[in-house]
């Protein structure tokens, strides 16, 4: 409490605003906001589970398609030695100019990827770590 | 208590509230309880000021502390801690009681001291100036707020100014706004003073 007022409660309205009996808090206050905070230091480093339930499913309708692209890859190969393309020239060139379709797919997965690099960077900025 | 040595008070509980702080932050969160044990009584106080309730005060006070956990490493150490704490809890204050407001009695249907005349030697009694108190949470919100952190950071202008984050010209203003309209309605509190109204803040701002 500023003294210098106190000695001088020479406004009645001053006085009564100013010199309020202080309240005490309950003896467990500190305690209770203590564990509070523990619970909630608890449930910030628990680390969530990992979703297997949900994504064990899309796992599964994966493999087939990734099978399929490995087949689709080896036939490729196959076409590409049968025809004896440029020897110098790189895998994924030779596999689009026998497909054009590969470039869209190309496209596809690169934009994929970089939608999830995304999507991972806003979450760890969400969650703090940077 | 002379001014050097509150400030060296001042200075060894900003100490002590800086060394607590980069030790919670830090990850030791036991550090924290010394922070709430030096600034219950503090918060409480405020937020009994804001609700005259017991129980909603220390709920209040309790939510103020939580705040403050999550929020440590956001307190650079630049202004007080203390100040950076009654900022936050002005802020969180004002925002539940907008959600929640406190049950007030308009300002004119609070009774008035009856004897006035007895009152111009005396301060009122205990009821009276409860009646007063509870007066000033009837108030619009703009005057209402600087009128209970004024008088919680013991009419310190600079401080509760930092606290509202308004210039402490508007802060005088609008205190000067509330006072009026309580010595309005408690004619009682217009007469015991021996300085005007605006003298206390001269003498502040003086200081």
């Amino acid at each position: 409490m500023n003294n210098d007022f106190k000695t001088r409660p020479d406004n009645t309205l001053d006085h009564v605003l100013a010199t309020e009996e202080p309240l005490v808090p309950s003896s467990g206050f500190a305690a209770s906001v203590m564990e509070r905070i523990t619970d909630e230091a608890v449930r910030a480093h628990k680390p969530i589970k990992f979703p297997w339930r949900r994504v064990l499913p899309g796992m599964i309708l994966l493999v087939p398609g990734l099978a399929y692209m490995v087949l689709q890859l080896v036939k490729t190969l196959i076409a590409a030695s049968a025809t004896q393309a440029e020897p110098s020239a790189p895998f994924i060139a030779t596999a689009i100019a026998l497909n054009p379709q590969y470039l869209q797919m190309l496209l596809w997965l690169a934009a994929a990827a970089a939608l999830t690099f995304i999507t991972w960077r806003i979450t760890q900025r969400l969650v703090g770590l940077r | 208590m002379n001014a050097p040595a509150q400030d060296k008070n001042a200075g060894s509980e900003l100490d002590l509230d800086l060394v607590a702080v980069e030790r919670v932050v830090a990850g030791d969160n036991a550090a924290f309880e010394d922070i709430v044990r030096r600034w219950q009584g503090p918060l409480i106080n405020m937020a009994w000021r804001y609700t005259r309730d017991r129980g909603r005060a220390e709920e209040l006070a309790q939510e103020v502390f939580l705040r403050a956990w999550r929020n440590l490493p956001s307190w650079r150490g630049d202004a007080k801690f203390s100040s950076w704490l009654f900022a936050l809890a002005a802020n969180l204050f004002r925002t539940e009681l907008k959600r929640y407001p406190t049950v007030t009695a308009p300002i004119d249907s609070i009774p008035e001291p009856a004897a006035s005349t007895e009152l111009e030697s005396e301060f009122l009694n205990a009821s009276e100036q409860d009646s007063v108190r509870r007066a000033v949470l009837a108030l619009p919100m703009r005057y209402r707020e600087p009128m209970l952190l004024f008088y919680f950071h013991e009419m310190d202008l600079a401080q509760t100014s930092r606290t509202l984050k308004i210039p402490e010209g508007t802060l005088k203003a609008r205190l000067s706004r509330g006072r009026d309209i309580l010595r309005r309605r408690f004619p009682a509190l217009e007469h015991t003073g021996n300085k005007p109204i605006m003298a206390n803040l001269k003498e502040e701002v003086a200081r």
